[in-house]
């Protein structure tokens, strides 16, 4: 007994001391607590890039973070395709289309300080060009970038490439780095590639703070933004940002209808319903031009068979996909780019189930039935564990016993760029997110006959001389009505050969609580947020 | 001398049968019951699911899709809109063959090595046991993963993954076992009129092994359930659409905030299984122990 009491008294006195250190503390900490607290936008988003480079970075992860860390010269405006200047005040392309001169903005400062210009843009561009990793393809057009003076630079290319000005617009590859940061941080001449890992030196309006790896990012307020911080009815803006990774929909949801997050990423389609009659939240829902598409083996008996892969074209249930797997939020795809870019062939078909012809095409076909094929997704995408529990269903309709597999995007890529092509599973399914807007970023790595991996991604292994060329044409092409019919004639011939099943382009779904404001959202750059524009309302 | 021999079968109890006994451990042992008939239940279910399942476990029906719980559709349905008991039933056999395949291979090659290292002693013992250390050194759902991930996800995989993980716990328990009874005089006696090795371990050491193995191995299937379930469940396991348990509940749990019955359904599924039989092996572990059922 005496020593439960002493044990009791001694914890009794540690809570009083506890409790009056706290009182005291908390009158002591009163005077500063005055300062207004920052104003904060909490997003959370199911992945994590892998890193923060911008030479190197190459993933729908970064987006966010890239879109207002760093500035790009040019960038798509509002809510369109359409470019307009950032960094760049206008720009001039000379007749023969291989010259971009570019007027820079001036009493642009990077967040270290460094004053931006002619040499720093040069520095960005030439570092991530060196480096030459994941977005560096798109840009290799460019033949060398000089610095004018101070506020001019000129990109000279090697042929002409129509889409030079979108490229510039996208994010990948194209912010530009405090050329200070990345100097003084070289360590073995490795253009600081180490260090900007996990670092973000650029002239946006959001500076970075931090990287908790695993957990979230944080940015704060650029108070000295070149565009400065004008006063706006909606609300206040945005002092921090902090991106929190959380990889279970159901998780964000949670923490959504908790309060503790402003925007949910990655709400399941499924609970889109149940969440946004909820008091207080709003379903941002937008089209996109991200396509989800089934590749065939084409070197591989039967599926080499033009037949054969009609057959599963026509005996595929669209409408099934569309209304009740996605629940209406996608559009059925209409030819192998997405809806919406410039250069789209708005002509060709749409396809939807048709048994009987299904059956003809077989019989047609020669193959002996049943045949047996392979259907592979990638892990952890859902809507194509669907689409395939489905396609089964339907191909067993017409002869055709498939067995599914989900492997992780590693496991995929080494099997579709193995040597031996009878490794390659008889159909993949992808999807694919346009780096800027031109139908030539949906055909050319994916229908070009030099695209097939590992060089890039046809993995259908498709090639036609005919697409070749078109594509090649209208890659040097300047003038926009010329180049659009080439690829239309392009997307045509695609349709034609049956290189692929073309399902459904998802819409954007964003949940975010009703105070967020001014939230636009660009089809291009379809996970990052529009924060310097944004206000909150609470 | 000639004094009457004693009559001591008054004093003894009447004969008991095995039957009997047993009967009479179960009535003393609620839980031992629950666990027989569980597992009785889940076998007979695994036997004849083919023909008691209501619907199609495999085929979509996409106009019913994640239908609650109903006179229809007791589990509710899935979403693809195949019905839960159905798939749950199914999955059944898939779960409790793949123990049966698990423990069966472990038991084979944990039985072999222990047989070897109990027998022989000296240094092919201790190569043996060291070996086996290193597979217990690392925990079992960490180093099945890995097997699993580099031999590719599949069911078959799992399965091999898992046995490779589980092995050395029977080739401890054998060579344990081995040890006790190879000095004994029984096997001193075989060996005395010149049975060769081989012989001696068949016949006189292994058939002493069986019981506590047999325990070991009622234990196991819930084990075993349960970590093949956890690899189907991060994706190394079962391919959709096989009505695995652990992937129902990998792929209910996207729905859980809306639709609890999807992922629920499979787990209590899980749940009563390795409840089962972790009841019956405990059960059949008191009953094996001698002293415990002298009472």
């Amino acid at each position: 007994m005496v020593t439960i009491q002493k044990k009791l008294r001694f914890w009794g006195m540690l809570l009083t001391f506890v409790l009056l250190a706290s009182v005291i503390l908390g009158a002591c900490a009163q005077p500063t607590s005055t300062s207004v607290t920052p104003v904060t936008l909490t997003i959370a988003d199911a992945l994590q890039p892998s890193s923060l480079d911008i030479a190197t970075e190459y993933e729908a992860a970064a987006m966010a973070v890239n879109r207002v860390v760093y500035e790009r010269l040019v960038r798509y405006k509002g809510n369109s395709t359409e470019i307009e200047p950032e960094l760049a005040s206008s720009w001039d392309v000379s007749t023969d289309g291989l010259t971009y001169t570019f007027h820079l903005r001036q009493g642009v400062k990077f967040h270290d300080g460094t004053p931006f210009n002619a040499e720093a843009v040069k520095f960005s561009f030439e570092r991530m060009l060196a480096i030459n990793q994941g977005p560096a393809w798109m840009f290799s057009a460019i033949d060398s970038i000089q610095a004018v003076d101070d506020n001019t630079v000129k990109f000279i290319l090697k042929q002409p490439f129509s889409a030079f000005l979108p490229v510039l617009a996208n994010i990948w590859g194209t912010g530009i780095i405090s050329p200070t940061a990345v100097t003084s941080n070289t360590v073995n001449s490795d253009n600081a590639q180490a260090y900007m890992q996990d670092h973000m030196v650029g002239t946006g309006p959001y500076k970075f703070v931090e990287w908790v790896h695993g957990d979230h990012i944080t940015l704060e307020r650029n108070m000295d933004y070149w565009g400065g911080w004008p006063e706006s009815a909606d609300g206040k803006p945005i002092d921090k940002v902090v991106i929190r990774f959380i990889t279970e929909p159901a998780t964000q949801r949670l923490t959504l209808e908790q309060g503790d997050l402003d925007i949910a990423m990655n709400i399941s389609v499924d609970d889109l319903a149940a969440v946004s009659k909820e008091a207080g939240l709003v379903l941002v829902e937008e089209p996109s031009m991200m396509g989800t598409y089934i590749r065939f083996n084409m070197t591989k008996a039967p599926l080499d068979n033009k037949n054969v892969r009609e057959a599963i074209r026509y005996a595929l249930d669209y409408k099934s996909i569309i209304d009740k797997i996605m629940l209406g939020h996608a559009v059925e795809m209409q030819g192998p780019a997405a809806i919406g870019l410039p250069g789209h062939n708005d002509n060709l078909p749409v396809f939807s189930q048709d048994l009987q012809k299904a059956k003809e095409l077989m019989a047609a076909s020669g193959v002996q039935t049943p045949i047996n094929l392979e259907y592979v997704y990638e892990t952890g995408q859902e809507d194509r564990r669907m689409v395939g529990e489905l396609l089964q269903a339907n191909l067993a309709e017409i002869g055709i016993n498939l067995t599914i597999h989900t492997l992780p995007w590693e496991s995929i890529w080494a099997r579709v760029s193995a040597e031996d092509k009878s490794q390659t599973p008889d159909l993949t399914a992808n999807g694919w997110w346009p780096d800027y807007a031109d139908v030539q970023d949906y055909l050319y790595p994916m229908y070009h006959s030099s695209q097939w991996p590992p060089a890039s991604l046809n993995i259908g292994f498709y090639g036609n001389p005919q697409v070749d060329q078109l594509l090649d044409q209208a890659l040097a092409e300047n003038d926009a009505t010329a180049r659009n019919a080439m690829y239309e004639k392009a997307q045509q011939l695609i349709v034609d050969d049956v290189a692929s099943l073309d399902l459904y382009q998802k819409t954007m779904t964003i949940m975010m609580h009703d105070w967020v404001k001014g939230f636009v959202y660009n089809p291009i750059y379809t996970e990052a947020f529009n924060i310097y524009d944004m206000r909150i309302s609470k | 001398m000639t004094a009457m021999p004693v009559d001591l079968t008054l004093t003894l109890a009447p004969r008991r049968t095995y039957i009997s006994t047993l009967a009479r451990f179960l009535k003393r042992s609620p839980l031992a019951t629950a666990g027989l008939v569980i597992v009785i239940v889940t076998v007979l279910i695994a036997l004849t699911s083919r023909w008691i399942v209501p619907y199609n476990p495999i085929t979509p029906n996409l106009d019913v899709k994640l239908a609650a719980p109903s006179l229809q559709h007791l589990l509710g349905t899935d979403d693809m809109g195949r019905d839960i008991l159905s798939r749950i039933l199914a999955g059944t056999s898939v779960s409790l063959s793949s123990a049966l395949i698990i423990i069966a291979i472990s038991m084979a090659f944990g039985m072999t090595v222990g047989l070897i290292a109990g027998y022989s002693g000296g240094w092919l013992d201790d190569v043996l046991m060291r070996m086996t250390d290193i597979f217990l050194a690392f925990p079992a759902l960490i180093l099945a993963m890995a097997i699993s991930a580099t031999l590719g996800p599949s069911l078959q995989n799992a399965l091999i993954a898992v046995a490779v993980v589980w092995w050395p716990w029977y080739a401890r328990l054998v060579r344990g076992q081995v040890l006790s009874v190879r000095n004994m005089e029984y096997v001193e006696a075989a060996r005395a009129v010149g049975a060769r090795p081989i012989r001696v371990v068949l016949r006189h050491i292994l058939p002493n092994t069986l019981g506590p193995l047999l325990v070991q191995a009622t234990l196991d299937v819930g084990n075993t359930i349960l970590l093949t379930a956890s690899l189907s469940f991060i994706g190394l396991g079962a391919q959709p659409p096989t009505p695995e348990w652990g992937s129902m509940v990998s792929v209910g749990r996207l729905y859980l905030l809306s639709y609890w019955w999807v992922p629920t359904m499979p787990g209590f599924a899980i749940l009563f299984t390795v409840l089962g039989f972790n009841l019956l092996g405990d059960a059949l572990r008191d009953f094996a122990d001698v002293r415990e059922r002298a009472l």
